[in-house]
Formats: structure tokens, sequence, C-alpha cells
């Protein structure tokens, strides 16, 4: 009898594990030598019918994750499966370790953006300039910055919020994500260019300074489009104006800080991107899939449902857009911390 | 109005469709194993699941995700039963007391009280989630950072009565479990702490790999240390059911219901967590109860109160996601991502444009507190069968869960090294007497409170006496005042008292 049980345990210890190592991935194993470049181009078998992980270093339930969850799910019908698996812990410290492991085989990927990447570096926190050296696999949306109120708030518009930044240097709350990096260097940027005065907050995550705003313990809720969709839409927020180059497809009726007369964009872009390594058949191949479903009807709806501008970029032009934004936080930067 | 009509179509759309239930009990079912299974939670189950109900309908794919929270957070009472071994950190108190009445031979009338306590804290949440959901959710927003900056000092304030005994161990303790939590990223400036140049520290102590080596692999440790001695099989004479005799619960109802809205309440606080849940209501009953002196000996008030307070911290979390689209809690931020995948965005609109979504939800959620305590009642004697192998068995089963457990955290070979260290760690400093209840809650309690803290300083601009303007912040820190001085207080009240009379 314990025998038995004894060994059906066993048996059912085999499946779990087997369960786990099919899921998170193929991935335990990345020193495996890259598939082998024998015959460049011609009908390369990949993926081959195996799962490719994607780590994303975020939590799960977030915009990054919604989007490689979504942009996986539509992938299925090109024949991929991928599975995502979030990591806690920053983005840097992801593509590090990522970079370290040598993950060349096409088979497990990484999400992270080059210009978050060249806010860590222009700061200090990311050693090495490593996204210099990645794969970028296209880019599937570009995510405009967005500047809210809560809705009962007495600012109708962006002006109405300039003045009162004027009238009261420092007083308002501007509510954002991380005490360094990306949001922080951006909305000093805004702070700079628009010659306002806020108080930067920082949060933990886009989820709190939201409740921080709806809830009155912060004025400005300085985010991205696709976050703060869903809460504009229900009117608990009001947009006074968005950060992207264009108005957003979302909010035609809030200006550009353009617009305004403030020569300034900011937002977010979002892809995969395969180890440096990895061969080029195999780069190649997953950046035209991944554009054709980008460019595929459902996807877009999907994306679009999400809040979510579909917006391709190519390798060379993310990495363009990476560098032209490392040279733009490091002189900001070196600013700000003179000006300390 | 609504409110009815909603659970009007959910019980259509759930009941109508026998596949959903099926999916719901599969969930629950499958929860209740990950959940009783060390090193494995429920957060591991749902966010395996969740591609696979990407092709379901939306309301199978939420019944199956619910099954799986639900049940993955009650499973871990089990194994703290019997074996003195959390299943998943929401469980950690129930071995308090939990283990040591199935050790005087009662492992089925400790369970009783848990499965029990479970399903009341359950239905308790889910009935306030009904009727309170948009009140409820505002509440929540009312907290900003002083007022989770003094939610955690509360917290930390239960130390003091947990540790009563060896108050400098537990201070240790304490800090122990804040200095753990530090090691990674300053949480505001991004700076490397106690990483040591390693990388791969910056991530920090994954929480996972840290409670499961503290208090599965350090007991297991322990353990193995008696493995020649005369086994002691559990002695089950009693009547071997989990349903509770007539009368159980007299006398028990206040601890019940208390823990069941502390549950509530701290699922509604975004990042707080079915541990932090149950250790303040462990401590609250503790604090009230009458026989007090019994707690850590098997008494059923340490079972049902933590039992109550992590499983109402379910419906609590479900609060705020949905009617705000903030979630509570990690597994509830899964079910978000679920949700926006099938094209549904949780947040106040859900409840005009996806009514037989809200539906879905509340069926889903308490049909899942039943067929868990139904599921609870068939199987049982199988759980207990399995875990009462002997440890030669079981415990290197044990030690491959938790490790795979640790390695699907982060996919990385550096977690399973935390398990072992902590592992090791936790096994001498058990044996130095510090005992693992505050290093939890340093650890749980120790990043909000120092992020909130911060945060508040910065948004008030340096003014710490801003902590005066907030009455809700003010409450919570009075309370923990006197936690901390209530005691001595009231005792030298008597004893001038005393003195008085006899003068």
């Amino acid at each position: 009898m314990k025998k038995l049980l004894a060994s059906l345990i066993t048996a059912a210890l085999l499946l779990v594990s087997a369960g786990c190592s099919a899921a998170p991935g193929a991935s335990s194993n990345g020193g495996q030598s890259p598939a082998s470049p024998a015959s460049p181009g011609a009908g390369i078998d990949y993926p081959g019918g195996k799962p490719i992980t994607v780590i994303v270093p975020f939590s799960a339930g977030g915009e990054h994750d919604l989007t490689a969850r979504a942009i996986g799910n539509e992938m299925s019908k090109w024949g991929y499966t991928f599975v995502i698996q979030n990591t806690t812990g920053p983005e840097a410290t992801a593509l590090d370790y990522f970079h370290d492991e040598g993950y060349a085989d096409g088979y497990t990927l990484l999400m992270h953006s080059p210009e978050v990447m060249a806010s860590t570096y222009a700061c200090g926190t990311l050693a090495e300039p490593v996204f210099r050296d990645m794969n970028y696999l296209g880019n599937f949306v570009f995510d405009a910055g967005i500047i809210c109120v809560k809705a009962d708030s007495p600012y109708n518009s962006f002006e109405e919020l300039a003045a009162a930044a004027k009238a009261t240097p420092g007083e308002l709350g501007w509510a954002s994500v991380g005490a360094a990096g990306k949001n922080y260097l951006d909305s000093a940027q805004i702070f700079q260019v628009t010659g306002l005065d806020f108080n930067y907050i920082p949060y933990n995550a886009a989820n709190e300074s939201r409740a921080a705003v709806l809830g009155g313990h912060a004025d400005v809720y300085y985010a991205y489009v696709s976050g703060a969709k869903a809460t504009v839409d229900s009117g608990e927020l009001k947009v006074l104006a968005v950060t992207g180059e264009e108005r957003s497809r979302y909010f035609p009726d809030a200006p550009t800080l353009k617009e305004l007369g403030y020569d300034i964009t900011t937002g977010l872009t979002r892809c995969w991107d395969a180890h440096p390594k990895t061969d080029p058949a195999i780069v190649e191949k997953l950046t035209k899939d991944l554009n054709d479903c980008l460019m595929a009807e459902e996807t877009q709806k999907v994306l679009d449902n999400m809040g979510l501008a579909p917006y391709w970029m190519t390798n060379e032009e993310m990495h363009a857009f990476g560098d032209t934004w490392y040279d733009n936080y490091t002189v900001l930067y070196k600013e700000l911390v003179a000006g300390q | 109005m609504e409110t009815y009509q909603s659970i009007f179509v959910g019980l259509q759309t759930i009941l109508g469709d026998p596949l959903s239930i099926l999916y719901l009990v599969l969930g629950t079912f499958g929860g209740m194993i990950f959940g009783a299974i060390p090193g494995l939670t429920g957060a591991l189950g749902v966010t395996l699941m969740l591609p696979f109900t990407f092709s379901m309908s939306a309301s199978r794919g939420l019944a199956m995700l619910i099954g799986i929270y639900v049940g993955g957070v009650s499973g871990g009472l089990v194994a703290s039963v019997m074996l003195n071994i959390p299943g998943n950190a929401a469980a950690i108190c129930t071995c308090f007391d939990g283990a040591p009445m199935a050790r005087k031979g009662q492992p089925y009338r400790a369970l009783s009280y848990g499965i029990s306590a479970s399903f009341i804290g359950g239905i308790f949440s889910a009935v306030c989630l009904i009727i309170m959901a948009p009140a409820l959710a505002d509440v929540g927003l009312m907290f900003g950072t002083w007022e989770y900056f003094a939610l955690g000092v509360m917290g930390m304030s239960v130390v003091v009565k947990l540790c009563s005994d060896d108050m400098i161990k537990g201070l240790m303790g304490a800090v122990l479990g804040m200095c753990l939590a530090m090691v990674g990223q300053d949480p505001l400036s991004n700076l490397p702490r106690f990483t040591f140049g390693n990388y791969m520290l910056a991530t920090g102590l994954s929480s996972l790999p840290t409670m499961m080596g503290l208090f599965a692999v350090a007991e297991l440790l322990a353990q193995v240390n008696g493995l020649r001695d005369k086994m002691t099989q559990l002695k089950t004479e009693e009547h071997q059911s989990v349903i509770p005799k007539r009368g159980a619960f007299k006398g028990l109802w206040k601890t019940v219901l208390t823990s069941c809205a502390i549950g509530t309440g701290i699922g509604i606080m975004p990042g707080v967590g079915q541990n932090t849940a149950a250790l303040i209501a462990y401590n609250q009953a503790r604090a009230t109860s009458k026989r007090a002196e019994e707690f850590g000996t098997g008494c059923p008030e340490g079972i049902v109160a933590p039992e109550a307070a992590n499983n109402a911290v379910c419906g609590g979390a479900l609060i705020p996601m949905m009617t705000l689209g903030i979630p509570g809690d990690m597994i509830t931020a899964v079910l978000m991502a679920g949700l926006i995948v099938q094209g549904v965005t949780p947040g106040p609109l859900l409840f005009t444009h996806n009514i037989e979504i809200v539906g879905s939800i509340y069926v889903s959620y308490i049909l899942a507190c039943v067929f868990m305590y139904l599921l609870y009642i068939v199987f049982i004697r199988g759980f207990i069968k399995v875990l009462s192998l002997p440890m030669n068995y079981l415990y290197p089963v044990i030690m491959v869960m938790c490790i795979i457990g640790a390695y699907t955290t982060n996919n990385r070979i550096f977690d399973i090294w935390v398990l072992l260290v902590m592992g090791a760690a936790g096994y001498f400093l058990n044996k130095l007497g510090i005992s693992f209840a505050p290093i939890v809650l340093g650890y749980v309690l120790g990043p909000t409170m120092e992020r909130n803290f911060r945060t508040a300083i910065m948004a008030f601009k340096g003014d710490v006496s801003s902590v005066f303007t907030r009455p809700i912040a003010m409450a919570l820190l009075l309370v923990a005042v006197l936690m901390l001085a209530g005691g001595p207080l009231l005792k030298g009240l008597r004893k001038l008292a005393g003195k008085e009379k006899t003068a």
C-alpha cells in the first residue's frame, strides 16, 4: 500500500516537474549552441512546434505583460506558441541576466524598450550599454505619455493647470512611477520645457499612482495612454494633454504638448528582442512574422481595445531611437545633478 | 437593482453552461492541490493556466481561474496542520495552532476548523463584494502614503504580542526580516543595496523562495533530525470527518467574523496580501481572547482566525480590481490580464458594459467556495493518507517541489540557492529560538513602511508633521501605540486600583 502510494507520488512529481519545465520554457539550458546556420535563409525549422519563452520583467497584469500576452496569443495563428514568463525586479537586471546567460537559440526572448534602458544607463543604474547589442524584433506599439487630472478637479485644460502651477510653484503633486529612470527624466524634461514646477511624487506602479490621484493624494497623473484609457473612459479622470508627436486616436480632443507650444514628446515603445548571437535567419523570420501579425486586422483590434496604438519600427529604427534618447537623457541628467 | 440583475445573469451564464461548472470544479481542485503542496502556489497555478483560458469563453476562463484562486489559498492549511509545514505563505499562521492540535491526536478537528473558517471567510467577503463593492473601493482610495505607512506600523506592532515570551528575540527577528527585504534595488532611487556587486541580488530575495526556505526547508531539516527516532504516526482515533460537530463553533463566532472583516479590509488594499491578513487576524484573536495563554498549543481560535482572514482577502482583492481596475494582489492581477485579453476592461464601466462578466465573477466566486468545502469533505482522507506517508518518501518529494517552485518564480537557478540558504539559516534561527512570525512581518511590511514613508515625505515636501493631518493614519498609529503600551498600561492601572483598595 505504502509502496503503491509512494510510486504514485513519484509519478505525479515527475508529471508536475515535466509540466513546469515545459511551461516556463526549454530555456534552462541557456548555453546550447545556436541552431546551426548550415542553410541560411532557406526553410529553417523554427519554431518547429517548440514553445518560445518571452521574459517579461514586469508584473503580470501590467501594460507590458498585457501587450506581450495579446501578441503571443495572436501569434498562434502563425504557428507559434509563446510562454510569457514574468520576472520580478528591475528591467536592467533582466537585461544583464538575459545577455550573460546567452539565450541565443531563439527560444527565449526578452521584452524591453531601448529608450528605457538608455535612461537607466544615463542614470548609471545599468553598467554596460548592452541594449545596443540586442536584436530588436520590430516594435509593437508606441504608447504616448498622458497628463490627466481627477474628473472633479478645477483644472479643465493644460493652460489652467499651468496657471495654477505658476501661482503655487512646487505645490501641485505630480504622480508618476519611479524616482529615477525614464518617467522621472521625462517628467523633469516636461517641467524644464514648460517652465513649470510640480512636486514629483514617485510611486511603485502605475496602479498605485492612479489610485493616489483618484483618492486625491496627488493632483496630476502622468502615465501612458494605455494605462489611463479605462479610467478616462469611465469618466473618473480627464485628459489635459498627451505628449505624443500627434494627438492620440483615443482622445482626439486632447491637445499635444507640441500644439500647446512646448517642444517635447515622450512615449514608450514596447517590443521583444533576441540575443545578439541568435541565428540571423531566426531573427529575420521572427521579425517578419511579428510584422505580419501586427499588421493583421484582428491584432490591431485587440491592441486598440487596450488603448495601444500599433506602431511598427525596424531594428535599425529602434537602435537609433535608443541612441537619440540616450544622448537626450545624458544631457538632462547632468543638468539635474548639477542643479541639485 | 443592478446587483440582483448581475447575479441573475451570472447564474444563468454559469449554471446554464455545464462546462463552466466543470472548469470551476477542476480549477478549485487543482488549486487545492497546488496550494497544499509546499512550494507550489495558487499564483503559479493561475499563471500556468492563464494561456489556456484565452481560447475559452470569458465566463469559462474566469470560472477556472477563480476556482484555482480560491482553492489555492485554502489548500495551504492541510500541510500546515498535518506536517507543520505551510503549503503556502497564507497558511503560515495556521501552523501555530493547527499543527499542535493535530499532534494532540485531533487532526480532523483541526482541519474541520480550518476548512470551515476558510469557507466562512470566502462567503463573507463574497457578500461584501456583491453588496458594497463601490463603497469599499472608495474606502480603499482614501488610503494614501501615510495611511499605508501607518498600516505597516500597526502590523509591525503585532510582533510585540506574538513574541511576548521573548521580546528581544522577537524584535531581532523583525529587524532581520526587514533587512532581508532591503536586499535589492532601493524602491525609490533604484540604487542597489546589500547586493555586493552581484546583479542577481539586485532583484532582491524573492518572496516565494525566502518564505518557503524559512518555513518549509527549515522545518524539513528540523524534522529530518528526528528521522531515526521511532516514527510518531499521528493518532487519529477521533471521528474521521471534517464536518464540524454541532456546537464546535460555539464562542468562536466573534473571532471568525472579526477575522473575516480584517481579511476583506486588507484584501482591498493593493499589495498587502494574505499572509499579513492572517498574521494580523491571528494576533487580534489572541489579543482579545480570554484564553490567550492557550494560543500556540492547539487552540481553535488560533486556527479559525488566520484561515477566515486569508480566504476573505480573495473577495476583498476582487473589489478594487472590478471597480477601479486596480488589482488587490498578484493573483487578481493575473485575473485582470485574463479579462483584458478577452477584450473586457475591468473598471467602473464593467458594471454597465459587461454585466454578465460581473455576474460570472460573483457566481463563480461563491460556487468556488462551496465546491472547495465539498471537495474537502470528499477528498480529505486522500489528502491525509498522502501526507501521512513515512517521512523518507514524503520529504524528498516536498523538497523537490520547493525547488521547482523556487525556480519558477524567475526561471533562475539563483532563486534555488536563495531557498536553500534561507532554509539552512532558518534551521539555525530555529535552534536559537528566534521564531519566524516576526521575520515574516518584517519582510512583508518593512518595504511597505519604508516606501510609503519616503514617498509621503516627498509628497508633503519633507514635512513629517503632515502625518498629523491624516485622521486615518493617526487612528492606525494610535492602535499601534495601544497594542504596544496597552498591556503594561492596563497592568499599571490595575495595580494602582488595587493599591487604593488596600490602602
